[in-house]
């Protein structure tokens, strides 16, 4: 399924073989809003390996946005651990935790916000160089013509400052930055969702280019299935701050198990406008991640919902097929299927 | 770092032309520049344009009407007022310039702090700075040089102390908009520590509103020593002073002498219009996402 990054050069190892680079336990986040708590972040874990491409999809106000934030602790979890090659975040200095950021990395969805408007970009790629390296001035400046050259961003923008770029240009200024320390995982906050659809292209092959040639591991997080599917080697589907499917890009696409995965696919379009429709329109609201509702999740939108379904919170259980877990006890007896 | 080796050596130029791209773009700013500049040119080559020395009397030369020995007149002591003025614009700036300056070192870095670390500090921090502000400041400025004595200094340390809420404010203001943005985020995520942040993220961010602020600041402490001046307790006669000079010659209003008061009063008069728009003017020009 992965339509540009198949010719990935750490193929030679088998993606389940490798060594994790990240994984996240038992990951919650609450936040507290005017004396109410927002439950943002419930018991999320998941494993991402090295070189790995995961997709964390899911609506906004899914917390896809926050677990980037978490497992790069911008943000501090409420409970849970992030390990990051074996160290837990938590547990570093500040100081260890800054000289860990050179491994581990983060592009923002609005690239006009996330530079300094003040900087030169050439400034702003060099950064981690400057902060993470002993390059002299020269050698960091070579550095950073070279990365401008990687991200196809003429060298000389370098000199400017980000209101003379485009969108698309500054997404690649803040990629550039990204990759400088040439890190192990990074992850992608929605990286094309602010840009125009015909930059969009061109960013995501970039990406793709970028994760042959370094092996990076990165967290593709989107709302937008078809850019998921294009570059992921494995997606987490979420709801409301809780991971509902976890799996192979090629199964979770193929034959999605959960029904809210279903419902989901299901919104996306066919590339081929002549493809008959079928579309499955969730009902009702997202309940409020302030009052979670104490079965499943997804029970007061679910199209084959039992009454046990809103009883308690069903696990996230293997499905039997390839390294997939869903969360939906009506799997178990085939009942988990929409007609679509 | 990076950004002058990747630059292109053509920096004389990009900087003219950025100038007339200024002064294109806001025109106030152009026009205080220029008048502001004008005073303080006057008051650098003040020994070289004026025609007399501006404390010597001619005692046979009492409250001259303005003529062509005298353009502007002489006052009560027979001092020559056209002399007097050109070099009341050196005090003008002598205490303008130290005075923003000072409160600059101890607004600036207030702001940046308290509102970088925010919480109850901040509270606290600005509470205090509000009852001071409360204060009508001139009263307050009168009983502190009248406690301390009169002195150039004094009134400059008064002034400095007294201004300096506003730019802690304005920078505040900014920290607290900018602290929670994608841009500090993405500078800790890069490995900044946070003296980095504040210094070369935030500061650059911040400081603009106080930049634009601080030429209306310096209008502002030229009037409260030229007040000062005027009620008694500031700077003193002889000095040639606007301030002393226009309470010299509010005494000879009645009489007819109006030439006294009246040409060291439009003086201040137009260096505060001049401050006022290059202030207002800096405002519109410093806003980066404007530039083009």
């Amino acid at each position: 399924m992965n339509a540009i990054g198949d010719t990935d050069q750490t193929t030679a190892t088998p993606l389940a073989e490798r060594r994790p680079i990240l994984t996240a336990r038992d990951l919650v986040k609450e936040f507290d809003v005017g004396g109410a708590t927002l439950h943002a972040v419930n018991d999320v874990n998941f494993t991402i390996r090295q070189g790995e491409i995961v997709g964390m999809v899911g609506e906004s106000g899914s917390g896809k946005s926050t677990i980037g934030r978490l497992v790069l602790s911008l943000l501090k979890q409420t409970s849970g651990d992030v390990t990051f090659d074996g160290e837990n975040l938590a547990s570093l200095s500040d100081k260890a935790l800054r000289a860990l950021r050179a491994r581990m990395q983060i592009v923002f969805q609005d690239p006009w916000s996330a530079l300094n408007p003040r900087m030169s970009v050439g400034r702003q790629i060099g950064e981690p160089l400057l902060l993470h390296t002993n390059l002299s001035r020269s050698e960091r400046r070579q550095r950073v013509e070279r990365l401008a050259e990687r991200v196809r961003l003429p060298a000389k923008f370098l000199s400017r400052t980000p209101a003379e770029l485009s969108g698309g240009q500054l997404q690649r200024v803040c990629i550039a930055r990204a990759i400088a320390t040439e890190p192990e995982l990074v992850v992608l906050d929605e990286p094309t969702s602010s840009l125009d659809l015909s930059v969009r292209a061109g960013i995501l092959e970039l990406l793709a280019e970028l994760r042959r040639e370094l092996g990076v591991a990165m967290l593709f997080i989107s709302h937008d299935l078809g850019t998921v599917k294009l570059i992921s080697d494995r997606i987490i589907v979420l709801y409301l701050g809780t991971i509902v499917e976890e799996g192979p890009a090629s199964l979770v696409f193929g034959a999605p198990a959960h029904p809210y995965t279903q419902a989901l696919m299901s919104a996306h379009l066919p590339p081929n406008p002549r493809a008959p429709l079928k579309r499955h329109v969730l009902e009702g609201e997202v309940p409020s991640p302030i009052n979670l509702p104490k079965g499943c999740r997804f029970a007061s939108r679910c199209p084959v919902a039992l009454p046990e379904c809103s009883d308690s919170l069903p696990p996230l259980v293997a499905t039997g097929e390839e390294d997939r877990r869903a969360a939906c006890i009506r799997i178990a007896d085939g009942g988990n299927r929409l007609n679509l | 770092m990076t950004d002058t080796a990747v630059a292109t050596p053509r920096r004389r130029n990009v900087l003219t032309s950025r100038i007339k791209g200024l002064a294109r773009r806001s025109p106030t700013a152009a026009v205080g520049f220029a008048i502001v500049g004008l005073f303080a040119l006057g008051g650098i080559f003040a020994p070289l344009i004026t025609p007399y020395d501006p404390v010597h009397s001619f005692p046979r030369e009492i409250l001259v009407d303005p003529g062509s020995t005298f353009w502007f007149g002489t006052d009560g002591n027979g001092m020559d007022i056209f002399s007097r003025v050109i070099f009341g614009a050196r005090y003008a700036f002598a205490i303008a310039v130290p005075a923003v300056l000072l409160s600059l070192v101890i607004g600036v870095p207030l702001g940046l702090w308290v509102g970088y670390v925010g919480g109850a500090l901040d509270e606290v921090t600005m509470r205090v700075l509000d009852a001071l502000r409360v204060f009508p400041s001139i009263i307050l400025a009168l009983a502190v040089v009248a406690a301390a004595g009169p002195s150039v200094l004094n009134v400059v340390l008064v002034i400095g102390v007294l201004d300096s809420p506003i730019f802690a404010r304005v920078v505040r203001a900014e920290v607290l908009a900018l602290r929670s943005s994608t841009m500090v985020e993405a500078a800790k995520a890069a490995g900044n520590p946070t003296w980095r942040i504040v210094m070369v993220h935030l500061l650059p961010n911040a400081i603009q509103g106080a930049m634009a602020q601080s030429a209306v600041r310096a209008a502002w402490a030229i009037r409260i020593s030229a007040a000062l001046a005027f009620l008694g307790v500031g700077i003193q006669v002889p000095t040639p002073e606007w301030g002393v000079m226009i309470r010299q010659g509010a005494e000879f209003m009645v009489t007819g002498q109006w030439w006294v008061a009246l040409f060291p009063g439009v003086a201040l008069m137009i260096l505060m219009l001049g401050l006022n728009m290059l202030g207002d003017g800096m405002q519109d020009l410093l806003n980066p996402r404007r530039r083009g």
